[in-house]
């Protein structure tokens, strides 16, 4: 499997090592904490936890009807029962109230999590065929020139904070060259065809920052697999068949190489996400970046909440979906 | 130590260490080498010059003073929270591999967990609610550092326990103490030093993303904090490229320089050779 | 009988960061045509860097000196495309390790099928990558024909072998299964590195009685350390010992009576008569790094002569033998 931890952000992937049943118990286990985690912050943290669950505009907003607030809200409750309606506002879909949208925090989210999965989505696939190529190509030609390149291309590629690469590319490409808009997803009062033309051009530039940051990681990560793959008996057996270089990288090589990038690309995907939260925020992209960014400004904090609830239910999402492509992808593991 | 060979016999290393050098020499040094002092305040928005190096941010100071004097934070929360995260996984990893049974796995369980949870979302969740600050920020960040760090040690510990001098050594009456000193730590050791290089990369860019989104300590400007400022108060806007490229450029490097060193402690030997010898 | 394949003063060496390893030190072999020939020797003697360099598939190593006839045209300088050409439907190899040698990702059909795709059209990437994954029907008579052949008949057992993935094979039928490659490929010349190697007793059979009948029809090289498998396989049988060929000769001859005091050690080490003790060669394994001077076999040979210590011996043959050795120099012509 590929080594872990040779990189930085790649610091928290493991490969998987247990049955799906198992797997599924560990993110129920891991959204349960999540969601006591999000409980227990506001009310344990320094401060009023009245303000710390509603917010601080809405807290000063409030002025003499604190207290009344206060008992709406249950917080002079034990925490047990608070808790259960916690729980229960939740599943029912009351996740609160955003003075900054000035909407209920479940329309808010919606809105800007379609956005952001517009960005993301494309930009993991993209990433991950990328990857895939130039990392097979630089371990066939191991410590030639290209592989030396393309490694420390893409080890520096992936070393710069990608907001700033982010920052660089806006700055080249849309205030010096005008090629591309300043930010946001659109410039408003189109639809249909013209519409997702016009939100194509807008996403263009953030879907490179966030495919190259990605791409970089995984260029590494199946740089290594191929290089591991290379040493296998059955690259040289094809060889000894006749099949041509390219044909082996293509047919053995690289096919090898698809589940542990697999793996990979699933459980880096929190870190793809938290990357593309900075990077839609310099773009002014209408995403959870933008969202979270200006609910901290505002010290939002039902917003703040409900917003990391929804990234980390993402994250477990994709790992889960990974763990059953994954034997689809390795025979062994059926 | 291996270490200095590694480094010695390695260019990618030596590159890495170098540039190293260069920034830790800064941090060290910051307060007399830099030309202006960072705190005083000149015309805002300034150009480059001879005597602004590379111009004034909107409050009137000097961006290279500082750039310079930024260095100090931004290597010292890298630095201690790799400590903070490093010693804490090593402890668990530790403790995990040696005594095994239900303790494991419970501490292994609850490193999953936290390994399965996104990490930026949930620093910048408890940061709005802790407040900004170096040591809230260290210790923030630590808290989603270490299980990597606790979940390689473990299986380096497991792969140790299972080899065959460590069942003879058992066998002959050696304590688990002993074993950890003598077979355990050895082995462990290298890698304690590579993972510490790694999460100090990881802690320095999960600062300087969250000093970049304003949850930084304002008192100490870190390269993440000259982002923030530099984009949220129209160096962006105002395309003083001068302002905001050249501390993600400083972040990005000294990330580069730990990347070769960690890497180099990898030595990567061609798996057919290998095949070839062992036939 | 023309040979079809010859070697002459074959030298490949590997750079390794303890010394330059000399894997090959002047190997010296013939194959006529139709012929079966076996090579004999311990591990590390170099037989399967000379099996990989007739492909030029021993990278890292180097061809440092010697040429590699096949059908009188010199393999070794020939570029990786024109090699391309020659590996597999000229030479095809039966490898050693049947339980890595098998891609895990495709089935056993899916892998068959492309030494279909490369014998008609060449291992290029067009070819080989617009072929759709699954056998087709043509495919399956091939299958059968060869199967057939080492004893597998068609039928629902053929076609769920097929469908497998290798890791649901046991080891004999994985070893089948590259035969069955090797055969689709329709070589000229088939290698068989160690087939019989790990195998135990009732595939072991099945396995010599395949390559058996194989003997009719193709010309052969076979490297084991088994003298079975050699006895089963082998028209003639050549000794490796230090990267060279010690001896060569027909198989019952050079079995019944080796002549260079290494082939005396070796064979009757690999005997084992019941109720005698095991013999062992006294010697440590050799050190390819630090060549030791004159014959590499003299610091462990019981019959050593001085001029063994400095002088490196040639090569006497007498009518259809050969020993290196400097004992049989008198009596060579």
């Amino acid at each position: 499997m590929a080594s872990d931890d040779i990189l930085v952000r790649g610091q928290r992937h493991e490969h998987p090592s247990s049955a799906i049943g198992a797997r599924a118990a560990r993110y129920l286990a891991a959204l349960a904490i999540i969601v006591t985690v999000n409980f227990l912050l506001p009310r344990l943290m320094p401060g009023d936890p009245l303000m710390n669950v509603v917010g601080e505009e809405a807290y000063y907003a409030a002025g003499s009807t604190l207290d009344e607030l206060r008992s709406d809200l249950g917080l002079d409750q034990p925490l047990l029962v608070q808790y259960g309606h916690y729980l229960s506002g939740l599943l029912t879909g009351d996740w609160g109230y955003s003075y900054l949208y000035l909407r209920p925090v479940k329309d808010a989210i919606a809105l800007h999590l379609r956005w952001t999965l517009i960005l993301v989505l494309p930009a993991v696939f993209l990433a991950a065929l990328i990857a895939a190529l130039l990392g097979s190509l630089a371990a066939w030609r191991r410590g030639s020139r290209t592989d030396v390149g393309l490694t420390a291309v893409n080890l520096l590629a992936y070393s710069m904070p990608h907001y700033w690469l982010a920052m660089l590319l806006l700055f080249i490409f849309s205030f010096r060259l005008d090629l591309f808009p300043l930010g946001r997803a659109t410039t408003g009062g189109l639809s249909g065809v013209p519409l997702v033309l016009d939100v194509i051009w807008h996403m263009l530039l953030p879907l490179v920052v966030i495919t190259v940051f990605k791409a970089a990681y995984d260029f590494l990560i199946v740089r290594n697999s191929a290089v591991a793959i290379l040493g296998e008996d059955y690259i040289l057996m094809a060889q000894a068949k006749g099949l041509s270089g390219m044909s082996v990288l293509f047919r053995h090589v690289l096919r090898n190489a698809l589940a542990p990038l697999l793996t990979v690309t699933a459980l880096q995907f929190g870190m793809v996400l938290s990357g593309a939260l900075l990077v839609e925020v310099v773009f002014s992209w209408p995403g959870m970046g933008t969202l979270i960014y200006d609910a901290i400004g505002a010290r939002d904090y039902p917003l703040l909440q409900s917003a990391f609830l929804i990234v980390a239910l993402c994250v477990l999402a994709a790992n889960f979906i990974a763990d059953v492509l994954y034997p689809l992808l390795d025979p062994r593991a059926r | 130590m291996r270490l200095s060979q590694h480094v010695r016999h390695n260019r990618l290393a030596l590159a890495g260490s170098a540039i190293l050098a260069v920034f830790s020499l800064a941090a060290i040094f910051a307060t007399v080498i830099t030309p202006q002092d960072p705190q005083v305040h000149f015309n805002p928005f300034l150009s480059p010059s001879l005597a602004h190096l590379l111009g004034t941010d909107d409050v009137g100071r000097d961006i290279f003073a500082q750039l310079v004097v930024g260095t100090r934070v931004s290597l010292l929360v890298g630095i201690l929270t790799g400590l903070l995260a490093v010693s804490v996984g090593v402890l668990v990893g530790l403790t995990a591999g040696f005594r095994r049974g239900a303790l494991d796995e419970l501490l292994m369980g609850l490193t999953d967990v936290v390994l399965v949870i996104p990490a930026l979302p949930l620093v910048i969740l408890v940061s709005v609610y802790v407040g900004p600050g170096v040591w809230n920020t260290v210790l923030v960040i630590g808290l989603v550092l270490w299980p990597s760090t606790a979940r390689v040690i473990r299986s380096q510990v497991l792969s140790v326990r299972q080899s065959g001098y460590v069942e003879s050594a058992r066998a002959l009456g050696a304590t688990d103490a002993w074993m950890m000193r003598r077979h355990v730590l050895p082995n462990v050791l290298p890698l304690i030093l590579a993972k510490f290089v790694l999460t100090v990369a990881a802690a320095m860019l999960m600062e300087a993303s969250l000093s970049f989104l304003g949850l930084g300590d304002p008192t100490a400007n870190s390269w993440g904090m000259m982002l923030h400022y530099a984009f949220a108060r129209g160096g962006f806007i105002r395309e003083l490229w001068w302002w905001y490229l050249p501390p993600g450029l400083c972040i990005g490097l000294c990330i580069f320089a730990l990347s070769l060193i960690s890497l180099s402690v990898e030595s990567e030997s061609d798996p057919r050779l290998r095949r070839a010898l062992e036939r | 009988m023309t040979d079809m394949l010859r070697v002459s003063d074959l030298h490949v060496h590997f750079d390794t960061p303890a010394g330059v390893v000399r894997a090959n030190n002047g190997v010296n072999l013939r194959v006529a045509s139709g012929e079966s020939l076996g090579i004999m020797g311990e591990s590390g003697c170099g037989k399967t860097v000379l099996l990989l360099s007739l492909l030029h598939l021993q990278q890292p190593g180097r061809i440092v000196r010697g040429r590699i006839l096949l059908d009188g045209q010199d393999l070794v300088p020939l570029d990786e495309r024109e090699m391309e050409r020659i590996r597999g439907r000229s030479i095809a190899l039966v490898p050693q390790n049947q339980a890595t040698a098998l891609n895990p990702a495709y089935t056993v059909g899916q892998q068959l099928s492309e030494a279909l795709v490369i014998r008609r059209q060449g291992g290029s990437l067009g070819a080989v990558v617009v072929r759709r994954s699954a056998p087709g029907d043509s495919d399956r008579e091939e299958f059968i024909r060869v199967f057939s052949t080492l004893g597998f008949e068609a039928g629902p057992a053929l076609d769920r072998l097929l469908r497998s993935y290798p890791h649901q094979l046991s080891g004999g039928m994985r070893q089948r299964v590259l035969i069955a490659m090797a055969l689709l490929l329709q070589p000229r010349l088939l290698i068989a590195d160690e087939p019989t190697t790990a195998l135990d007793r009732a595939v072991k059979a099945q396995t010599l009685d395949s390559l058996q009948r194989l003997r009719r029809s193709f010309t052969m090289m076979v490297i084991s350390h088994d003298i079975e498998t050699i006895s089963a396989t082998c028209d003639r049988v050549a000794i490796m010992y230090g990267g060279r060929i010690i001896e060569s000769g027909p198989r019952a001859e050079v079995l019944a009576h080796p002549h260079h005091p290494y082939s005396r050690l070796l064979l009757r080490a690999q005997r084992r008569e019941r109720g005698e003790p095991l013999s062992a060669i006294n010697a440590e394994t050799l050190d390819l790094i630090h060549f030791p001077s004159g014959c590499p076999f003299h610091t462990a040979c019981p019959d050593a002569l001085p001029r063994c210590a400095n002088e490196p011996p040639g090569e006497y043959s007498t009518k259809d033998t050969m020993v290196a050795c400097h004992l049989y120099h008198t009596e060579a012509g």
